[in-house]
């Protein structure tokens, strides 16, 4: 600034030389800005290739069960012996919360087991990674309709796979196939746990060294109780033993509430999660 | 009591600045969206309303950080510093559509208030990896959100200029906050060495400007020793520019002693607006002139011209071969004091 040069912000205009230095100033400003925007846009993890559709509706057609979590059974075609082969979709409620209450109900004024009904739901679908799940976006309008079935519905094939120590991380379902990316790891960590506490059944997401990922839902003897204590280990790695299961397109793994806090006082590893680090199903 | 609270219009300075921030969001956030889009397919859009919105009030934070020293290391930042207010209330405004949305995102919807999920979701508060590192944020945005709400002249008059600059030096302790905010949160999950250095680069930028303006005012701050009457040496009467000021330190306290029409004042340093520096300013219209934000002083007794009523405190100057001496008793603010007269030859 020359010496006769003084700003004074309240007139309209500053002194000549000034501007113009000002005006560079800016300019190295808005450059350093847009750096950064490149920078820390062009920075990000790889999104998963999961959807949410959100705003649209859908309408599906199976049996509901409860056990071992609220799903949709479907039937997707038979196997060479002529059984049915079903897939599970997991049914979540709107929000941060489970469906088994609004199936209960159902129960309740069809005065029927529910597996002696077909439904037809409708809500948003969530995908990717070969799963499935639907949320009941108008909660208990949700269910347009039940009738009962003619025939028993198709069985439910149970492999015993054996008591099994399985590392990984623990999500919520409903964020990690679609409606949030990324849906897991330390930024997620506070959703899941909102998420399993409110109901949604919580999943064990574990990684072999080719990179193949298993899911894995949990279970415990009350659900009731237990999704509060194993929700507060969402969103990090940790090990978890239980008795393993085949159902369908899901690994199912029944695991020990007490054991739960002796999980809690585990050491963690510090440093990435998934899916960036090598998670391993130990068997 | 001031009035100038309600004086203060939206000039075309202001204006200038206000569109210059404005354009600037724009550009970060379209830049931000068209990488995104290209670089990183399947991001949702409140993920990316998220991180665009977060990493852009950080760095807003920074320049706002640095217009302070900058300007005490070269008046010709001091444009930057005369409307920081509405750059730290846009500030504010970008971080709170951060955390809210972070807040709707995460918590709502849920079992429990969703503030109350902020800090009771994640209870690992013994873990540094593990964290909860959202609940560093929300201190963080509740402490602009404070300053936002106080940064108009109406509640520095209100509550008392002391109070308010302590509430506004807590800019600091959110800096910090926001610094763990994001070393424990974002670079835990996903570890990345352009994220972790530029906030380095950002954080050594910031101290080091703070530490380079510092010791450059401690320097020029040292005290002058007492003469036999208990008067300083300020210094030879050429080196006072005309219109302009050199300042001294006596009893701790900042002077500046004023060259004008022939005649020399002293008045304290100390703009009663936000303690602007009055010797870094110059007499405009007969009145000293805060380089900060423009508020008026007559030089020979401290007192802002009718209507408005700051008054400052005054001292006498001595003026004896070219030599300049100040006696360093302050009088009562807004009391007159002769100026003394540089005699022609
Ligand atoms: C209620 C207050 C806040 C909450 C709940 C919150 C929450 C979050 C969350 C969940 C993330 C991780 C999101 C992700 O990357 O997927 C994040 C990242 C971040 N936050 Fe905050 N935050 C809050 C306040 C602030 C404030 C006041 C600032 C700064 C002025 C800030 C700056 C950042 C930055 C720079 C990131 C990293 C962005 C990135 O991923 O590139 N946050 N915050
Ligand atoms: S500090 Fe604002 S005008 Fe002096």
């Amino acid at each position: 600034m020359r010496k006769n040069e003084f700003y004074i912000g309240y007139l309209p205009k500053a002194p000549g030389t000034l501007a113009r230095w000002l005006r560079g100033i800016i300019a190295v400003l808005l450059a350093l800005l847009s750096l950064v925007a490149v920078f820390v846009a062009g920075n990000q993890q790889p999104f998963a290739e999961t959807y949410f559709e959100y705003g649209k509706s859908t309408q599906l057609k199976g049996v509901v069960s409860l056990t071992p979590v609220p799903r949709l059974i479907v039937k997707t075609g038979v196997d060479l012996k002529g059984q049915a082969v079903t897939k599970s979709i997991l049914l979540v409620n709107f929000g941060k919360s489970g469906a088994a209450e609004i199936f209960h109900n159902v129960e309740k004024t069809s005065g029927r087991p529910l597996t002696a009904l077909e439904f037809t739901l409708q809500g948003s679908l969530i995908y990717g990674e070969g799963k499935v799940v639907f949320e009941l976006t108008d909660q208990h309008a949700s269910v347009l309709d039940y009738v009962p079935l003619n025939q028993p519905y198709y069985p439910v094939k149970m492999n015993d796979l054996g008591e099994q120590s399985i590392y990984g991380e623990i999500i919520d379902p409903k964020c990690y196939f679609g409606v949030m990316k990324p849906g897991f790891g330390k930024v997620h960590r506070s959703c899941a746990i909102r998420c399993i506490s409110g109901g949604i059944s919580p999943v064990m997401v574990t990684k072999n060294e080719n990179g193949d990922k298993q899911f894995i839902l949990l279970t415990a003897d009350n659900s009731a109780t237990s999704s509060h204590k194993i929700s507060k280990l969402a969103g990090k790695p940790l090990t978890i033993n239980g008795q393993l299961t085949q159902m369908d397109d899901w690994l199912v793994l029944h695991y020990n509430e007490q054991e739960l806090a002796k999980i809690q006082h585990q050491k963690f590893v510090a440093g990435p999660l998934l899916p960036h680090q090598g998670i391993t199903i130990c068997n | 009591m001031g009035h100038r609270y309600t004086a203060v219009l939206w000039n075309r300075q202001k204006k200038i600045y206000d569109l210059v921030i404005l354009l600037a969001i724009f550009l970060y956030l379209l830049l931000f969206i068209l990488t995104a889009r290209f670089l990183s397919p399947g991001i949702t859009g409140e993920t990316m309303v998220i991180r665009a919105t977060g990493s852009l009030a950080l760095l807003m934070l920074h320049v706002i950080l640095s217009i302070g020293p900058l300007c005490r290391l070269n008046r010709r930042f001091l444009p930057l510093l005369y409307n920081r207010r509405h750059l730290g209330v846009s500030m504010f405004v970008i971080a709170a559509i951060h955390g809210v949305f972070s807040v709707l995102q995460f918590h709502s919807l849920g079992n429990v208030n969703p503030l109350v999920s902020v800090f009771a979701s994640n209870q690992d508060y013994d873990s540094l990896h593990n964290f909860p590192f959202q609940t560093l944020g929300f201190l963080g945005l509740t402490i602009f959100f404070l300053m936002a709400a106080t940064s108009h002249d109406f509640w520095l008059a209100n509550l008392g200029p002391r109070f308010w600059k302590t509430l506004h030096m807590m800019v600091y302790v959110a800096y910090g906050l926001i610094i763990m905010h994001v070393m424990l949160g974002i670079v835990q999950s996903e570890p990345s060495v352009i994220l972790v250095t530029l906030l380095g680069a950002g954080f050594l930028w910031i101290s080091g400007l703070h530490l380079w303006a510092g010791f450059k005012e401690a320097a020029a701050d040292r005290e002058k020793s007492l003469d036999r009457r208990g008067y300083v040496l300020v210094g030879e009467l050429g080196q006072i520019p005309e219109n302009g000021a050199v300042t001294v330190v006596v009893n701790g306290e900042k002077v500046a002693v004023f060259r004008y029409d022939g005649k020399l004042s002293a008045i304290s340093n100390v703009c009663k607006h936000q303690n602007g520096p009055l010797g870094e300013g110059k007499i405009v219209d007969g009145c000293v002139t805060c380089p900060w934000h423009g508020y008026q002083y007559l030089p020979h007794n401290g007192c802002s011209p009718p209507p408005f009523t700051e008054k400052v405190a005054t001292y006498d100057v001595l003026l004896e071969e070219e030599k300049v001496y100040l006696n360093p008793k302050p009088y009562p603010e807004g009391t007159t004091r002769n100026p003394a007269i540089i005699r022609q030859n």
